[in-house]
């Protein structure tokens, strides 16, 4: 059976509405007449006809408008008094299909550049704004909590994926004022047809592609064991989904946003108390494949190997350098943990060893020469935690008892200290 | 809004006040003012649609009364006397036209 609807996947930016409105003239000379704008472009199958179409951009809808406002309503009747019947509207796009023979151009070609540059600039910067306020967490992160965030890749990947938009972004409004300049020279000339696609910005978006795809495809790889992320990641989708299709209006939109909310906390908590209410195993396989390759085990130190009771051990890598946790408790109580932190720069291991230490340093005092750091701090005798400060590397450990110098000698010959 | 923007009328701005001597509702000043130029000036809706609510903001005209999402408009006091200030200035400027081109005073002769 012949199709009566098709959609489109097309997507079209401000400035390209005369591009827009030629591709609806020509679908509908193939038969297909547009219809609106719902996940895509909706066209109706039909006879073929010769339809002109006006994409107009309206600066009083807002980015996410997905419905006409009364604004735009009101713009209408002036537009279908002039020749030009609203066919749809979404965001700031209203497409008008010209319905008397002597219509007059909706604008002047200046309004018409003004409006499409005004609400290009105004998307790529609410993007930008959105791109900032994360770049700049990782950097509150980064300087706040140096020793978790230094060594995740995937904040890391994240952060370069959100450098990469900007950088897209930053370009984009280069091109845009560039776009203008040129716009308003060819506007003088007499040029009525010139919101179309920018040089330059067909290359741009391809590698932009490329360049996005590959560091989500990273980010998505690197999540790929976290529950949370993944229901998370299918709720975002599925929530955008339902927003372009059932296109909720002002009035509805934020009952359907609080809805929506609600979904993705029970959601949450469900698979947090799904989580809880899984029966914890106490070592792993990754785990005890992961302890196995420390170099530094509790057997070492107890000289025997005996069955974990709990444990973990894990090694983050990035470029900024190494990170290894080994948390070990056996079945005679015996305990050692530590988290060793190799950093490439000087600044970077620096900020590394004050942000362990700082909250507690009034209260600790210098640790064994034995530890060999070019500094080395434990709590009062008997409490076995110990900072220590290496040329490269800043290790933090804690054991069930205050250790000997030659542990603390075999400690540093297992790390390589 | 800049006080400049007013200081002299642009042609769509003087026929948009033309139009709106008496009552008129928004949507039909296009055609007033397409029969008071005899068809010269066409103001596209989306010009017009964003000319009012400047011109009303500036105290040029004034809304009348309101009817669903139709508004009526009539020209305030302001924009009558930009009205006759635009008219003696383009009086005067034919004036200057004619004089320069007078054949004594040895401009174009």
């Amino acid at each position: 059976m012949e199709r009566s609807t098709k959609r489109v996947f097309k997507n079209y930016r401000y400035t390209q509405c005369d591009e827009f409105a030629e591709y609806l003239k020509e679908m509908a000379s193939k038969g297909w007449h547009f219809r609106e704008m719902r996940m895509g472009l909706v066209f109706e199958k039909g006879e073929p006809s010769d339809e002109t179409y006006d994409v107009q951009v309206f600066l009083k809808n807002q980015e996410s408008d997905k419905v006409p406002r009364i604004e735009t309503e009101e713009y209408a009747e002036y537009c279908l008094a002039a020749g030009w019947e609203m066919a749809d509207s979404n965001r700031r796009f209203v497409v008008f299909r010209r319905v008397s023979e002597d219509a007059v151009p909706i604008v002047t070609p200046e309004e018409k550049l003004e409006a499409a540059c005004a609400a290009e600039r105004g998307r790529v910067l609410q993007g930008l704004t959105g791109t900032l306020i994360v770049i700049a967490a990782y950097i509150f992160s980064l300087l706040r909590i140096p020793e978790e965030t230094l060594f995740d890749p995937v904040r890391l990947i994240a952060v370069l994926a959100f450098l990469a938009v900007l950088a897209r972004q930053g370009t984009q409004l280069l091109l845009l004022a560039r776009w203008r300049k040129k716009k308003r020279e060819e506007i003088s000339e007499g040029v009525t047809d010139f919101c179309r696609e920018m040089r330059g910005d067909r290359i741009g978006h391809y590698v932009w592609m490329a360049v996005g795809a590959a560091l989500v495809a990273l980010l998505l790889w690197s999540m790929r064991g976290n529950a949370y992320f993944w229901v998370l990641f299918a709720l975002i989708l599925a929530g955008s989904a339902v927003f372009e299709w059932l296109r909720p209006g002002k009035e509805t939109r934020g009952g359907l946003a609080i809805a929506y909310g609600l979904i993705v906390f029970l959601a949450i908590f469900f698979v947090v108390f799904l989580n809880v209410q899984k029966p914890a195993e106490a070592v792993t396989e990754e785990s005890r494949r992961q302890m196995e390759q420390m170099p530094l085990k509790l057997s070492d130190l107890t000289g025997e190997e005996t069955e974990p009771l709990f444990g973990d051990a894990s090694a983050a890598k990035t470029v900024f350098g190494e990170k290894l946790v080994y948390r070990v408790r056996d079945q005679k109580e015996r305990e050692l943990f530590y988290y060793l932190y190799r950093v490439k720069s000087d600044a970077l291991l620096r900020s590394v060893w004050e942000s362990l230490t700082k909250e507690s340093r009034d209260r600790m005092v210098q640790a064994e020469d034995a530890w060999g750091g070019a500094e080395a701090l434990t709590f009062a005798p008997g409490v076995a935690t110990y900072y220590v400060l290496y040329e490269d590397a800043v290790l933090q450990m804690g054991v069930d008892h205050p250790l000997s110098e030659d542990e603390i000698r075999l400690v540093r010959e297992k790390l390589g200290y | 809004m800049a006080r400049e923007q007013f200081q002299t009328l642009t042609e769509p701005m003087y026929y948009v006040l033309l139009a709106l001597a008496r009552e008129c509702c928004g949507v039909d000043v296009m055609g007033k003012v397409k029969a008071i130029s005899a068809g010269r000036i066409t103001i596209g809706p989306g010009t017009l649609y964003a000319l009012l609510p400047k011109l009303e903001e500036n105290g040029m005209i004034r809304q009348t009364r309101q009817e669903g999402r139709q508004k009526w408009y009539v020209i305030a006091e302001k924009g009558r006397q930009m009205l006759t200030q635009e008219q003696e200035r383009l009086r005067q400027m034919l004036e200057d036209a004619e004089c320069a081109e007078t054949p004594e005073q040895g401009v174009s002769g």
